[in-house]
């Protein structure tokens, strides 16, 4: 009993032990990134919501005080970009749903189908992962717009689409561009995961009596809904914010179908200067889809995993 | 419900590079009247997997043929076999219900009605006690309970053949011993003719109808439990089927004495000429522990010394480890008594070898000349059926 009673003391030595020099400074390095990291965002939110004057008055990263705060630079900013968020949500939603849900399937083919060089046809999935865009620019345009003119094909009809004129049929091969080159990283994604689920799941379901579009459609999407999750929003990012081939297809930031990456270059540049405060606010608000996806997707995220485990 | 047979099945992986491949299974030929219950057993690697893995379509079949009912299905698919199989992970959809696992199998395989299916999956899940789990998903079982789902999942097709891939090895002991039961009540009463992989002879004892022994791809044996208990056709099923496993001694033939490292056993001058051996041919000796008599002060000719090295009581019995006195390796054999244990490490004790119950194998063949005399009435097999 005396050994219980000495040894409570020793208990708590034991516990100020732990607040040593590592562990303050494992912290203290902690905070220093956190602000290194964190400051900048900090700093342009701050600028976002400034007056000009405000902004040459004070610190970068202060907060707006008293006159120096204003949302006409956010106002501004949204005006301006309002129509290329439509026009880069027309392309990047579709474009991704599409790429995710064939990459899904070349991979379930790849990975869970047994049939002659399929390994073969893999390595080409591969090699499309390495493709440098640069490399293909030229090509595209000329395919887009000689050889196989789509958006022309298509202009009328976008025409007669109300809220839309018919430049905006360009969308169309620049969403069909970023499905093509999406699929090789997407289907390798894919592959990793299907690789990690047990087989005997696909050959229950053979026995059960199950084709094999039954079984991908029944079993394998279903359980893949986690990585649905993950993939998209890589990917949606991926495509909402490219800019080569945007800018190939599109051509320029006066275009009614140009994209929010062909907008964002120009606002808040003139022959006057550049206004950071104008600026920052179209970062931002550019930013914002994809921090909104994250956020939505993460519950998702959470949730399909939690439903796989149980 | 139908009958099985495996005609000569071979299974060889070929890799890219390897021109003659890896026998899996190697001429395998099996018939499970309809009904039945085989069980194939083997240790780790012997193939028996892969032969239910080609029975149910998921690996194709190099050579041979297998045959369900009147069809020979070798070319058939996996999806219209009508074979049910249970996995040893059980394999359920971990994002469906209880009752969409057990209902998918009908929902895919056959033009039944939603009230018909619904209907069948209810029947089923009383059948196996799981109805109050219907609405749970897999991961929210316990494994007893996935244990049931799985089978239940096989259970309602009521398909021509039940297969099972050591579906009892992931349930603790005593849920094990429990299923075993049931399992085999629930054969019995669907009248299914079922062909169960397991590695545990403890299983392959008491569940099958018949067993049959794989090694190396290779068949050793098909039979009832008890003759491949009490007859085994080779020193591989001899040592295989039995635990403790049967003792086996290395020896050679001097007229009608068998000569071994630590003794030498006297053979009835009948019993020898009986088998028709040659002189100084080398065999084995092989002996059932329960059949070992200890610290009998009989005056047989064949009792020999020996020393008890370790004693295991379980209970019911009692494992003891014996060493003889001038043998050149370590090597241990065992006996087992029944009670309370009479002997302790390190007594000396003498040990009698009744000459009934003594198998021998050829040497170099393995393959069984004389297997123990059953003291039954009647022809031996007879009382095996």
């Amino acid at each position: 009993m005396s050994q219980s009673t000495s040894r409570s003391p020793i208990d708590v030595e034991s516990l100020v032990e732990n607040f040593n020099y590592r562990r303050v400074g494992k912290y203290a390095l902690v905070v220093l990134f956190l602000g290194f990291f964190l400051v900048p965002l900090e700093t342009g939110i701050m600028t976002a919501l400034k007056t000009n004057s405000a902004i040459a008055r004070s610190l970068p990263f202060a907060p707006p005080a008293g006159e120096g705060f204003t949302l006409s630079n956010l106002e501004y900013a949204f005006s301006q970009l309002t129509n290329s968020f439509v026009n880069s949500l027309l392309m990047a939603v579709p474009a991704t749903l599409l790429n995710v849900l064939l990459a899904s399937m070349a991979a379930y083919g790849l990975t869970m189908v047994s049939w002659r060089g399929q390994i073969a046809v893999f390595a080409l999935f591969l090699v499309g992962v390495f493709v440098p865009y640069q490399a293909v620019l030229v090509p595209l345009s000329q395919f887009w717009n000689n050889m196989f003119p789509l958006a022309q094909m298509l202009e009328p009809l976008f025409a007669a689409i109300p809220f839309l004129q018919g430049g905006h049929s360009r969308l169309v091969p620049l969403t069909i561009t970023h499905v093509a080159y999406g699929i090789p990283i997407c289907t390798v994604l894919f592959r990793s995961y299907y690789k990690s689920l047990p087989n005997s799941l696909v050959e229950a379901a053979k026995i059960d009596g199950a084709s094999i579009t039954k079984i991908y459609r029944r079993i394998v999407l279903p359980l893949s809904l986690p990585m649905f999750g993950v993939v998209f929003i890589y990917q949606f990012t991926q495509i909402y914010n490219e800019f080569l081939f945007s800018f190939t297809l599109i051509t320029g930031s006066n275009h009614p179908a140009a994209p929010v990456t062909l907008i964002l270059p120009a606002i808040g540049s003139s022959t006057e200067g550049i206004d950071f405060g104008i600026r920052m606010s179209a970062a931002f608000l550019a930013a914002l889809p994809t921090i909104i996806l994250y956020v939505a997707f993460a519950e998702q995220f959470a949730k399909g995993l939690r439903t796989e485990s149980g | 419900m139908a009958r099985l047979e495996l005609d000569d099945v071979t299974k060889v992986y070929r890799g890219d590079d390897d021109e003659a491949g890896v026998v899996a299974v190697d001429d395998v030929s099996v018939e499970v009247p309809d009904g039945d219950f085989l069980v194939l057993v083997g240790p780790s690697g012997c193939g028996k997997s892969t032969t239910l893995r080609m029975i149910a379509g998921l690996e194709t079949v190099t050579a041979g043929e297998v045959t369900l009912g009147d069809r020979t299905i070798n070319d058939v698919s996996a999806q219209e076999r009508d074979i049910a199989m249970v996995f040893q992970s059980y394999a359920l959809y971990p994002h469906k219900t209880v009752r969409d696992n057990i209902a998918f199998g009908l929902e895919e395989s056959t033009d039944r009605s939603d009230g018909e299916i619904a209907s069948a999956v209810e029947e089923v899940t009383e059948l196996m006690g799981i109805d109050d789990l219907l609405d749970r998903k897999p991961g929210e079982l316990s494994g007893g309970q996935q244990q049931r789902v799985a089978l239940g999942r096989a259970i309602v097709r009521d398909p021509d053949a039940f297969l099972m891939d050591e579906p009892l090895s992931n349930l603790d002991a005593k849920l094990r011993a429990e299923m075993r039961t049931e399992l085999q009540h629930l054969q019995e009463q669907l009248g299914v003719t079922t062909v169960y992989v397991t590695h545990d002879q403890t299983e392959a004892m008491t569940m099958g109808d018949r067993i049959a022994v794989l090694d190396q791809g290779e068949l050793q044996q098909v039979g009832t439990p008890l003759e491949c208990y009490h007859q085994p056709n080779n020193l591989f099923v001899a040592g295989f089927i039995g635990e403790p496993s049967m003792n086996v001694f290395d020896g050679h033939l001097q007229t009608t004495e068998l000569v071994t490292d630590s003794f030498t056993y006297s053979f009835s001058a009948e019993s020898v000429s009986d088998l028709d051996l040659e002189d100084d041919s080398e065999l084995v000796l092989g002996i059932r522990p329960e059949d070992i008599e200890l610290g009998e002060h009989s005056t047989d000719e064949n009792r020999f010394e020996a020393e008890v090295v370790v004693v295991e009581p379980m209970g019911n019995e009692n494992i003891v480890h014996l060493q003889f006195d001038d043998t050149p390796t370590d090597d241990e054999f065992i006996a087992t008594t029944e009670g309370v244990p009479s002997v302790s490490s390190g007594d000396r004790v003498g040990v009698v070898f009744p000459e009934a119950a003594i198998h021998l194998f050829e040497a170099d063949t393995g393959k069984a000349v004389k297997n123990r005399q059953l003291s039954f009435t009647g022809t031996p097999a007879e009382m095996l059926q």
